[in-house]
C-alpha cells in the first residue's frame, strides 16, 4: 500500500480528529488513528469509544489497505515536513513516510487491534446550519455543571420537533434555554442527551449543513464529507419547563457591557467560590451591585438602568451571571426580577435574529 | 500595633506608667489548664487525689487517651496513646470515660474569668487560650499582677489550676506556659526573649514539628540558638517560605494578632471501631453516621464547607487522608455523604480492615449566603 498525500490537506483533517484522540489512556491504540486507503481516497478514523470521527481526503494510492499511527507524532511529523507533498508507505509492520529528502520509517501497530468502527446511522434528510447549531451550543454549553457527580446534569438536552429545535442545559442551579426554527421534516429523534465532550467537538467543524441522524446506540452527524458519530447515552434530564418563568413583573434594562464590566470588578471582593453579588435596583434607576461573603472588605458600584418599578433586593452568584453575559453580543439585556427568592430570568434586548428565543435562568443565593 | 502603642505612651506620658523598654510592645498571656480533663474529675472524686487517672476510651476497646493526669504521666502515658497500651503501662490507673458537657460547663466559667480581663481572649480549645492584656492592664498595672490575679481567680471558683506564660507575642507566651507547669507562672520581660529562648530545643517553636525537627538537626540544629545561627537564603532554600518563619521566631520575633474569634478552619467527626471494619458495607453505613454528625455540625454552626476529607487509619495504624473540593459549599449530610463515599474509592477500604474513619469538612464560610436550586427548591 502507497499513498501520495498533501500535507495543508491531512493537517487539516488531523486538526479535526484531535478532540476524540485521548492522551491520557489505559488502551493505547486509541491514542493512535487508523488510516484506510482505498480507491482515491484517504480515510482517517479516531475513537475514543464513545466519540468516532471518520474523515477523509483526496490521495493518489495504490493498492488498499490500513495501519494505525500515534497521532500525535504522526501530526507532528506531517506538521513539520519539508515539502507540500508526502508519501506514505507500508512495508510489513512498518510505515515508511518521505516527502523531499525527508525520509522516516516506524514501526506500526497492528490495525486489527483498533476497535471495530461504528457504522454511522442511516441518514435521513435532516440538515441544520451548523454555524446556527454551533451558535446554540456555545449558547447553553457552559451552564453544563463543571465537576458535579450527578451524571444527567453533565450534558446538554437537545429537543427537536418538526420545525423547532431546543436545546438546554442546567447544572441544577441555573439553566440555559435557546430555541431556534429547524427543518420541516421528521426529525431523526425527539430529545437526547449530548455530552459535555460531544458538544465542545462541534467547534472544530466547519461547513454549512449538520445532518443529523440517529439508531438505537448511536447518533451520527454529518459535516460535508466529515462524519462525528456519537453513543447513545442514558437520557437522564431534570423537568426544566416547569422552573421557567415568564411573569416576573420587574424588569430590568441594562448595558451588557457594563454590567459585565461591573460584575467583574465587584465580584473581585465577594467570597471567591460563592461569588455572591447583591443587586438592589430602585425606582430611581439605579442598579447598585455590592460584593458579600469576602472576610476582608466588600465593593460596590451603581449602574444606571431602565427600570420602573419599586425597590428590590436580590443576591446573585456573579460568575453565572457572567458566563451568560460572555457568550452574547447584543447591546442591552433584561433582567426579570420577582423577589430575592424567586429565580431570576435573563434575556438579551434585541439578539440574534437567528434564535427564535434565548433564556437564562437563575436561581438566586440565600442571604 | 507598635505604632499606635508608641504614640499613645507620648501623648499620655505619665499615666499609663508602663517600665520603660515597655513602648509598643505587646503583653500577651498564655493561659493553659492542668490536665483539664483529669484535673475535673479529681476535683469531683476525692478518692482519686494522688492516683494516675486517664480520661479516655475503654482499655478493653479501642479507644485513645484524651488526657491523663501527672501521676499517670509517669507512666509515659500521654493522649492520642491507645487506652489498652496506658493500661499495660499502669494497671492501677482508674480509666474514666469523657464527660464533654462537664468540661465545656468548667471551662466556660474558666473563660468567663479571662473575658473580664480583656476582650482580646483568643479560644484554643477548652482548656487552652491567647489573652492579650497590652491595653487592659487595668489596677493591677502589670501583665506579671494581671496573670497572677487570673491564676488566683481560677483557683478560687473552679479549685482547679491554670499555667500561664507571659510574654511579648504569642510564641514566646505559649512556650511559657509551658516552663513552669502545672500550677506555674513564667513570665518573660520583652528584654529577655532571646535569653529565654536560645538554650530551648527547636522542637519548642511553634510549627516546629517531627519532620521540621529532623530536617534541621541535619542541619546540626538543635537549639533555638544552633537556629539563629543560619541565615534566612539558608533557611528559605531548605524549607521554602516556611524558612522565613523560622527565621522569625528563633529571634522571637512573632507579630500574629490575638483574634478573639478565630474563625473556624474545619469540623470533623471521626471514631475508632471496636472491631475492624472489613467490608464496604460496614464502611459505608459509618460514613453515613459520621457524615450525619459533621452535617448536624455545621448546620447548628451555620456553616458550609467546600472541602470534604475522608481519614481512613487501618488496622495496622498507617493512616492516609483523601480530599475533594466541591465548587458550591455543601453541608448536607447526603451531600457530605456522596463525597466520602467518592474518596472511599481512593482507599484500600473494604479491601483492608480498618480501625478509624474519619471526615472533615473544611474551607468553611457561612452557609447563609447559599446557592439555591433550580429543581429542589429549599
Amino acid at each position: 500500500m502507497e499513498l501520495k498525500l498533501q500535507r495543508n490537506r491531512v493537517l487539516q483533517e488531523l486538526s479535526v480528529l484531535q478532540g476524540v484522540v485521548e492522551r491520557r489512556t489505559t488502551i493505547p491504540i486509541l491514542s493512535n488513528i487508523l488510516l484506510e486507503a482505498s480507491d482515491s481516497s484517504l480515510r482517517l478514523v479516531a475513537t475514543d469509544l464513545d466519540m468516532t470521527i471518520i474523515t477523509s481526503c483526496p490521495a493518489e494510492t495504490s493498492g488498499e489497505g490500513r495501519l494505525t499511527l500515534d497521532s500525535r507524532v504522526f501530526q507532528e511529523l506531517v506538521r513539520n515536513l519539508p515539502q507540500e507533498e508526502f508519501t506514505i508507505r507500508l512495508d510489513g509492520d512498518a510505515v515508511e513516510l518521505t516527502s523531499g529528502r525527508f525520509h522516516s520509517r516506524m514501526s506500526v501497530a497492528d490495525a486489527t487491534e483498533y476497535p471495530t468502527v461504528p457504522e454511522a446511522p442511516q441518514a435521513g434528510d435532516y440538515g441544520l446550519s451548523l454555524e446556527l447549531f454551533q451558535l446554540m451550543l456555545q449558547r447553553v454549553a457552559f451552564a453544563i455543571t463543571k465537576d458535579d457527580p450527578k451524571f444527567q446534569l453533565n450534558g446538554a438536552l437537545v429537543k427537536l420537533v418538526p420545525g423547532e429545535v431546543e436545546i438546554a442545559a442546567t447544572d441544577g442551579h441555573r439553566l440555559a434555554v435557546v430555541r431556534a426554527q429547524g427543518p420541516d421534516g421528521a426529525p431523526p429523534f425527539e430529545q437526547q442527551l449530548f455530552p459535555r465532550k460531544l458538544l465542545a467537538e462541534f467547534a472544530r467543524f466547519a461547513d454549512d449543513k449538520v445532518e443529523l441522524s440517529a439508531e438505537e446506540n448511536h447518533l451520527g452527524f454529518r459535516m460535508g464529507e466529515r462524519q462525528l458519530i456519537s453513543r447513545v447515552v442514558e437520557l437522564r434530564f431534570p423537568q426544566y419547563e416547569r422552573v421557567i418563568v415568564r411573569d416576573n413583573p420587574n424588569r430590568v434594562r441594562v448595558d451588557r457591557a457594563e454590567l459585565l464590566a461591573s460584575l467583574r470588578r465587584v465580584s473581585l471582593l465577594a467570597h471567591e467560590k460563592a461569588r455572591g453579588v447583591r443587586f438592589r435596583v430602585d425606582s430611581a434607576g439605579e442598579l447598585t451591585l455590592v460584593s458579600i461573603g469576602y472576610e476582608k472588605g466588600s465593593a460596590e458600584e451603581t449602574l444606571s438602568v431602565a427600570y420602573q418599578g419599586d425597590t428590590l433586593e436580590i443576591a446573585l452568584n456573579a460568575g453565572y451571571l457572567m458566563e451568560m453575559l460572555q457568550v452574547l453580543d447584543c447591546e442591552r439585556v433584561e433582567l426579570q426580577l420577582k423577589d430575592a427568592g424567586t429565580q431570576c430570568v435573563v434575556v438579551p434586548v434585541e439578539d440574534d435574529p437567528r434564535l427564535e428565543e434565548y433564556l437564562y435562568v437563575l436561581m438566586p443565593m440565600r442571604v | 500595633m507598635g505604632a499606635d502603642g508608641s504614640r499613645k505612651n507620648s501623648t499620655r506620658p505619665r499615666e499609663q506608667r508602663r517600665p520603660a523598654g515597655y513602648a509598643g510592645v505587646r503583653r500577651i498571656l498564655h493561659c493553659d489548664m492542668d490536665c483539664f480533663y483529669a484535673a475535673v474529675h479529681m476535683r469531683d472524686d476525692a478518692s482519686l487525689a494522688g492516683r494516675p487517672v486517664v480520661v479516655g476510651g475503654d482499655p478493653a476497646g479501642r479507644g485513645v487517651v484524651a488526657a491523663a493526669s501527672y501521676e499517670a504521666r509517669h507512666f509515659g502515658i500521654h493522649s492520642a496513646m491507645p487506652a489498652a497500651e496506658a493500661q499495660r503501662r499502669c494497671p492501677e490507673a482508674v480509666f474514666i470515660r469523657p464527660n464533654f458537657a462537664l468540661y465545656r460547663r468548667e471551662s466556660e466559667r474558666i473563660f468567663s474569668i479571662y473575658r473580664e480581663v480583656t476582650p482580646l481572649v483568643e479560644t484554643l480549645s477548652l482548656d487552652e487560650a491567647y489573652l492579650d492584656v497590652t491595653e487592659h492592664l487595668g489596677r493591677f498595672g502589670s501583665a506579671t499582677a494581671v496573670a497572677a490575679a487570673i491564676r488566683r481567680r481560677v483557683l478560687e471558683t473552679t479549685r482547679l489550676t491554670v499555667s500561664i506564660g507571659v510574654g511579648p507575642s504569642k510564641l514566646v507566651a505559649k512556650i511559657a506556659s509551658d516552663q513552669n507547669k502545672p500550677d506555674g507562672l513564667t513570665v518573660v520581660p520583652p528584654g529577655k526573649v532571646q535569653e529565654f529562648l536560645d538554650p530551648l530545643p527547636v522542637r519548642r517553636l511553634y510549627g516546629v514539628g517531627p519532620a521540621t525537627t529532623t530536617a534541621l538537626s541535619e542541619l546540626g540544629v538543635t537549639t533555638v540558638m544552633d537556629l539563629r545561627a543560619l541565615t534566612l537564603d539558608r533557611l528559605l532554600g531548605r524549607f521554602g517560605s516556611h524558612g522565613r518563619t523560622l527565621h522569625a521566631f528563633a529571634r522571637g520575633i512573632d507579630d500574629r494578632p490575638v483574634r478573639p474569634h478565630r474563625p473556624r478552619k474545619s469540623l470533623g467527626a471521626e471514631e475508632t471501631y471496636r472491631h475492624d471494619l472489613r467490608s464496604l458495607a460496614e464502611v459505608d453505613e459509618q460514613l453515613e453516621l459520621l457524615a450525619g454528625e459533621v452535617s448536624a455540625g455545621l448546620r447548628r454552626r451555620g456553616l458550609a464547607a467546600t472541602t470534604v476529607t475522608l481519614k481512613v487509619r487501618y488496622a495496622d495504624f498507617n493512616t492516609v487522608t483523601r480530599s475533594q473540593s466541591v465548587p458550591l459549599a455543601i453541608w448536607r449530610a447526603e451531600e457530605l455523604l456522596r463525597c466520602a463515599r467518592t474518596l472511599c474509592e481512593r482507599t484500600e477500604a473494604g479491601r483492608r480492615p480498618l480501625r478509624l474513619l474519619g471526615i472533615t469538612a473544611s474551607n468553611l464560610y457561612p452557609s447563609a449566603l447559599k446557592q439555591l436550586d433550580l429543581f429542589d427548591p429549599d
